[in-house]
């Protein structure tokens, strides 16, 4: 993973606790959409998700790697790993239910391979990313919640790294 | 106190850690995007059987002047044998840009004038399986030496009358240069005992009941070129009047309704099966004026407003053929009176300007009003202070535009007369 994200990450982490009140934790299944020329391939990923919040907002930090890998024709698709730091603007929980919309930046490092004639190659694809998520807390374990949000990991002119993932997230 | 100083200190630095990993985070990616798109693209293309196989470029071998610009276009025939417009699809360059550049999308831009080589450049487009074609184009400013009018559809023969043929040439330079087939900076006459019509583009509408010799001619400043072409109605086997894309025989509408008709040819079975669209050549009249109103020229050729009720019968004409349908007009109103304008009785403009002057109708019911510049007999009574013209013919927004001449003042008075009954109005030209 690229190291100043890690540095990111490491001073994000050691100023948080002066700002949180409250830390969680998630676990999602993602499916990817990767849109590239008007084709795409999904292949299915998992993320974990931890975060600090305090007065409805929230620094949450997500790392995605797939599962398993899709194809547009000969081409493999391999979305290895994907690293994000996120601002989390969060709705007041009304009975149960909230809605969060995250902003961020997001590191992407996707592999394709494919016959010589074609494209093989490791690349980076980093930029803006954004998500919006709502959540429903489990009845009877109100400090666990269901999660269902839409991402977009990277976009520019040819390709796009987006989807859906359902997941838990555990605050503690 | 003391306890609150480091939390508000801590709160700061983390605030104050936020844009460094803004910066730290928000560098570029490294990444092929481009290259990924294009296999992406190629191994669709691969799998679909439409990968290009063969580039053809069009609307080369032609002469700009520096400052213009061309559009080209090509097309490729795929691996199922099948041919596409592939312009967007290539990637466009020019073998001297300091002469002529060319986007992406394939729009030349002559950029500077070249006695070198007659100012040819060479235009390549290439698809991303490196299948390639090459056009040429020439950029200089030396005159035309010469008019090769010709026949491009159809490319040889008579023509059929009503149906659209065009016309194109090649033009010769004094440096030996030849454009191919283009009208570029050129305009036409036509002799002036034909009814025919040519318009900018090279396109020729005929309409003549026999065998016509149109004589074309192109001109490019004083140089000109000729061509002479037969417009036969021979082979025009039928005319039917469209409504609504379906022939039809009967239109019912109601008063200030407002309907589109085209016209349509057909040619005998062994010359063509193909069903024409001969709005161009094609001319609109009625058995009663007073039922409708029909516009004849114009973008809009071939509007019908419904103006008062009865029944009257379309008659579409060309090449000695008609097309015929009824069209029973239904309603109750009676024309009460007409209105120029907003009524007032005199309207004063500047010399040079122009004004609009709008006809309503108004009738004793549904509807209330309709605008019938259009259909009005418009009566200058005799000055000559204005230049005029009828507007947005086809619509509801047509009017007789009078525009004052330079230097004249003086007054008028414009009458129109519609359906028995008269309105007007003094126009003073200060």
């Amino acid at each position: 993973m690229n190291i100043k994200f890690l540095i990111s990450f490491f001073l994000l982490t050691y100023t948080a606790p002066c700002f949180s009140d409250t830390y969680y934790a998630g676990v999602d299944y993602a499916m990817p959409d990767i849109k590239v020329s008007g084709e795409s391939a999904k292949p299915a990923a998992t993320a974990v998700r931890f975060g600090a919040s305090n007065n409805n907002m929230a620094f949450e930090l997500q790392y995605l790697t797939s599962n398993e890998t899709d194809n547009i024709y000969n081409l493999e698709f391999d979305l290895k790993q994907s690293a994000g730091l996120y601002f989390v603007a969060q709705s007041d929980i009304r009975d149960g239910f909230g809605i969060n919309v995250s902003l961020g930046y997001s590191m992407n490092e996707m592999d394709v391979s494919g016959p010589s004639s074609t494209y093989n190659g490791t690349d980076h694809y980093d930029g803006f990313s954004w998500r919006i998520a709502a959540h429903q807390q489990i009845p009877y374990l109100e400090q666990a919640q269901i999660r269902l949000a839409y991402q977009s990991l990277y976009k520019d002119s040819n390709i796009e790294i987006s989807g859906f993932s359902l997941g838990i997230t555990y605050q503690f | 106190m003391n306890s609150k100083l480091p939390n508000n200190f801590q709160e700061l630095s983390f605030l104050a850690v936020l844009p460094v990993c803004i910066v730290l985070t928000g560098c570029g990616s490294d990444n092929n995007s481009d290259e990924l798109a294009k296999a992406v693209t190629l191994e669709s293309q691969r799998a679909q059987g439409t990968i290009i196989e063969t580039v053809t470029i069009h609307q080369d071998n032609i002469r700009l002047k520096a400052g213009e610009t061309h559009q080209l276009s090509a097309s490729g025939v795929d691996s199922n044998n099948e041919t596409r417009d592939i312009t967007n699809e290539l990637t466009w360059e020019s073998s001297d840009i300091s002469i002529a550049t060319v986007n992406s999308a394939g729009l030349i831009t002559a950029v500077a004038n070249s006695n070198v080589n007659q100012g040819i450049v060479t235009i390549t487009g290439t698809t991303i399986n490196d299948i390639s074609g090459e056009g040429e184009i020439s950029v200089s400013d030396v005159a035309v030496a010469s008019i090769n009018l010709k026949q491009k559809t159809p490319s040889s023969g008579s023509i059929n009358t009503c149906i659209d043929a065009y016309i194109s040439a090649d033009i010769g330079f004094e440096d030996g240069y030849t454009s191919l087939d283009t009208i570029k900076d050129m305009s036409f006459s036509l002799n002036s005992d034909s009814n025919a019509v040519i318009t900018s583009e090279g396109a020729l509408y005929t309409s003549a009941k026999e065998l016509e010799r149109v004589t074309i001619t192109g001109h490019i400043e004083d140089i000109t070129g000729q061509l002479t072409v037969a417009a036969d109605p021979v082979n025009l086997e039928s005319l039917d009047v469209l409504y609504g894309e379906e022939i039809t025989k009967l239109v019912t509408l109601n008063i200030g309704e407002r309907i589109q008709v085209n016209g349509q040819a057909s040619l005998a079975q062994n010359v063509s099966t193909e069903l024409h669209n001969i709005d161009n050549s094609i001319s609109w009249s009625q058995e009663n004026d007073e039922i409708t109103g029909i516009t004849n020229s114009g973008v809009n050729k071939g509007s019908i407003i419904a103006l008062s009720p009865g029944v009257t019968t379309l008659i579409g004409s060309c090449g000695g053929k008609e097309a015929k349908a009824t069209i029973e007009v239904k309603g109750e109103s009676t024309l009460d009176s007409l209105v120029i304008n907003d009524g007032n009785d005199v309207i004063t403009l500047e010399s040079s300007e122009s004004i609009e002057l709008v006809l309503t109708a108004n009738y004793s019911s549904e509807p209330k009003s309709l605008n019938v510049s259009e259909f009005a007999q418009w009566n200058l009574n005799g000055s000559e202070l204005f230049n005029v013209e009828l507007t947005a013919l086809g619509t509801d927004q047509a009017s007789y535009k009078l525009t004052s001449s330079a230097n004249n003042t003086g007054s008028a008075i414009i009458s129109a007369t519609y359906g028995n009954l008269i309105s007007s109005v003094r126009i003073n030209v200060e």
